[in-house]
């Protein structure tokens, strides 16, 4: 639990108000914010807490503390902020930090603030999240004095195992038709609706080649509402909940476990835009507003760390903050439309200036309408990826060395997206519950160019079984072949299989 | 450390690509801000002696064991005794510091996860004997524990290995940059030109 005393000084309460007021001004909209003032310590309990003042008792939450905590003791790195989506949004500060670091920080936790409450990924997210997460840690407690804590600690192992195998986007989109009356979902096929015809002309108004076709259609969907599950299922999480032989608790454990899964997904699927809109307006508050002449230096060399870019990272701030200006910068400047687009002269593109003035429109458009993926797909374009000195690096085995692969733009972006989509982690599914009529799960890897590291997937399928309690399965494609994994609870074994 | 990873600890491996742990992005899922502090600051900051962190970590062992609040206390004290089970197979810290009255050696390598100089791991082979250290200056052996690597971010030798550098630069004074493998070119040559900037500034702090 955090220190109850943990209001801001008067100093720093004056400073709040004046932030939040430039913040207005610039037209952020945000919830209200409260500003906690914590110690490292207290700030590193928290940071491993995932912001949070509450969580389950969990012993890796005591590992990412002792990380965070010697990080900060060997001098590596501090954590100058933090703050939460929820409703009043909850940022906490660093004690000691300088003034110009705390306004820093103030500026860059109301860019968040804004964009927790407009971006439309956070839209379905629990804006009460701190009581959830308090009574998430309330419902995990009973369990444990139940149970005891090594059976649940175990248990939670193995959920988080699994909490990448969730549907992000299901909030936003309806994945299954609704359910179908009894009397249609009957055993028998139905009849393929016929034109009207005198009997001469039947063969031409309904060809039996089309009939044919269409009953076999009928039969397919007939046959798939046989599947269990009916369509693939992305949440496997969801599925596990509904269908796994699961005691209550476990089925308890597995729900929180989820739902905190979802709280965090926009989180990971808008980091770049997020950061990089944090840090586009504290820049702006700060160098226009905020700094006084004898604060740019600290300023200028703290904010120099945020973005500086370490070899073969990327930092989410400065591609952010970059991509954000370079989008104002084109649409002040009119270069976009058709006119834009087509436009093949190198000079002209370069001193293209409109001087429409739509920039500052346009970055609170995409940040209210955009993900990382779409930013990234829609605006990180030749000219930025050139500007920004863009490479792809890969490892050489010819050469056994670490080599950039490119600077061609088409392929740095595919890269780029492609670590970007579903966080860089595989599409997974369910795809049968009763795999070979024996009650085994069957997973599918949608396969998009790279493998699975086998021993990641043997070492989850481990995990997998304990919640479905009986084999599971994944089929994959290893080296360009269709394979199987197979883990009975004992043994792991593979077998190739036609991948489709 | 800016988009270091919250990697899927040994307890929770996840279904993961086959490159996915290279070269691709990893990031703290929560808005935080973190700044890597630069070196000379860390060099400044004498608490990072290991008597003193030793010291403090039993003072912030025994002061969270007498906590209130008794569900915290349990899962702290219980990812303590990981923790000591975790040290336990590290021979390393219990001899810290190492004597080296032959002289050590450093060697900077490019870890196999990091791309050129993105990432760093210190090895310290000493009468003969090799170890690989976390960033933190640990040896990790057990599962619960993996090793990380840190960025490197090329400010006048910042990263982790600091303290050891110079430790190892008092003690002997020899300490040996060798390129790590599988850099190329100009991402060679900014990383190494940083690492015997490291080198340069320990040798002149042992001075």
């Amino acid at each position: 639990m955090i220190n109850p005393n943990t209001r801001l000084p008067p100093y720093l309460a004056d400073m709040q108000r004046e932030v939040e007021g430039y913040a207005r001004e610039y037209g952020l909209d945000f919830f209200d914010t409260v500003f906690e003032m914590l110690d490292y310590q207290r700030m590193n309990e928290v940071a491993s807490y995932g912001g949070f003042p509450t969580r389950y008792p969990h012993w890796r939450f005591g590992m990412e503390y002792e990380q965070l905590s010697k990080s900060y003791e060997y001098g590596l790195s501090k954590i100058y902020e933090m703050v939460i989506n929820n409703n009043p949004c909850y940022a906490y500060l660093l004690e000691g930090n300088s003034s110009v670091d705390q306004k820093m920080v103030m500026a860059h936790v109301y860019g968040h603030c804004d964009f927790f409450k407009n971006n439309y990924y956070f839209s379905k997210t629990n804006r009460r999240m701190i009581d959830g997460m308090a009574n998430h840690a309330m419902r995990v407690r009973k369990h444990i004095e139940r149970h005891g804590i090594e059976k649940i600690e175990s248990f939670i192992d193995v959920c988080l195992a699994l909490d990448n195998l969730i549907d992000p986007m299901s909030p936003y989109i309806e994945r299954r038709s609704k359910p179908r009356k009894e009397e249609e979902s009957s055993e028998a096929t139905p009849e393929v609706p016929r034109l009207r015809a005198k009997a001469y002309m039947d063969k031409f108004i309904n060809p039996p080649e089309f009939m044919e076709a269409q009953k076999k259609r009928l039969d397919d969907e007939k046959q798939q509402e046989k599947n269990f599950p009916e369509h693939p299922e992305r949440d496997v999480l969801h599925f596990l909940i509904e269908h796994a032989p699961l005691e209550r608790w476990e089925r308890d454990v597995l729900e929180v476990v989820r739902n905190e899964a979802y709280y965090f997904a926009p989180q990971g699927a808008t980091k770049i835009m997020n950061e990089g809109w944090a840090t586009y307006w504290h820049s702006k508050i700060m160098t226009q507003r905020a700094l006084t002449a004898s604060e740019i230096i600290d300023y200028a060399d703290h904010a120099s760390g945020v973005t500086a870019t370490a070899q073969g990272q990327l930092n989410p701030y400065k591609l952010g903050v970059e991509l954000y200006r370079h989008v104002e910068e084109r649409w002040d400047k009119g270069r976009f439309g058709k006119e834009w687009d087509e436009c093949q002269d190198m000079a002209a593109r370069k001193s293209w200036d409109r001087r429409v003035g739509l920039g500052r429109k346009k970055i609170f458009e995409v940040r209210k309408l955009y993900s990382d993926v779409t930013f990234i797909d829609e605006f990180f374009t030749e000219e930025f990826c050139r500007e920004q000195k863009f490479f792809s690096f890969g490892f050489n085995e010819r050469s056994g060395n670490w080599e950039i692969e490119s600077r061609e733009f088409k392929k740095v972006k595919m890269r780029l997206l492609s670590q970007l989509t579903n966080f860089g982690q595989p599409f997974i599914l369910v795809v049968d519950g009763n795999f070979e009529n024996r009650g085994e799960l069957l997973l599918k890897h949608k396969h998009e160019s790279v493998d699975l590291r086998i021993d990641y997937a043997r070492d989850t399928l481990e995990s997998l079984c304990k919640v479905w309690k009986r084999p599971v399965c994944i089929l994959t494609r290893v080296d360009g072949k269709g394979k199987i994994l197979r883990y009975d609870g004992r043994d792991h074994s593979d077998k190739n299989a036609d991948y489709v | 450390m800016i988009g270091e990873s919250r990697q899927p600890t040994a307890h929770s491996p996840q279904f993961q690509r086959r490159t996915g742990a290279r070269g691709s992005v990893k990031l703290l899922l929560i808005p935080i801000l973190i700044v890597p502090m630069l070196a000379w600051k860390a060099y400044e900051r004498r608490e990072a002696d290991h008597a003193a962190v030793t010291r403090r970590a039993a003072e912030e062992i025994a002061r969270r064991q007498s906590m209130q609040d008794e569900k915290r206390s349990r899962w702290q004290s219980r990812c303590i005794a990981r923790l000591q089970t975790a040290q336990s197979h590290d021979s390393f810290r219990m001899k810290w510091p190492i004597k080296t009255s032959t002289g050590g050696e450093f060697a900077f390598s490019t870890s196999e996860r990091g791309c050129g100089a993105a990432s760093v791991v210190v090895w310290i082979s000493s009468r003969n004997r090799s170890k690989l250290f976390s960033p933190i200056g640990s040896e990790i052996t057990n599962s619960d524990w993996r090793c990380r690597s840190y960025p490197f971010d090329g400010l006048c030798g910042s990263g982790f290995g600091t303290d050891c550098q110079r430790r190892e630069a008092e003690e002997s004074a020899t300490i040996s940059i060798h390129r790590g493998p599988g850099t190329q070119e100009e991402r060679d040559l900014a990383a190494v030109g940083r690492w015997q900037q490291a080198a340069d500034d320990c040798l002149e702090m042992a001075k």
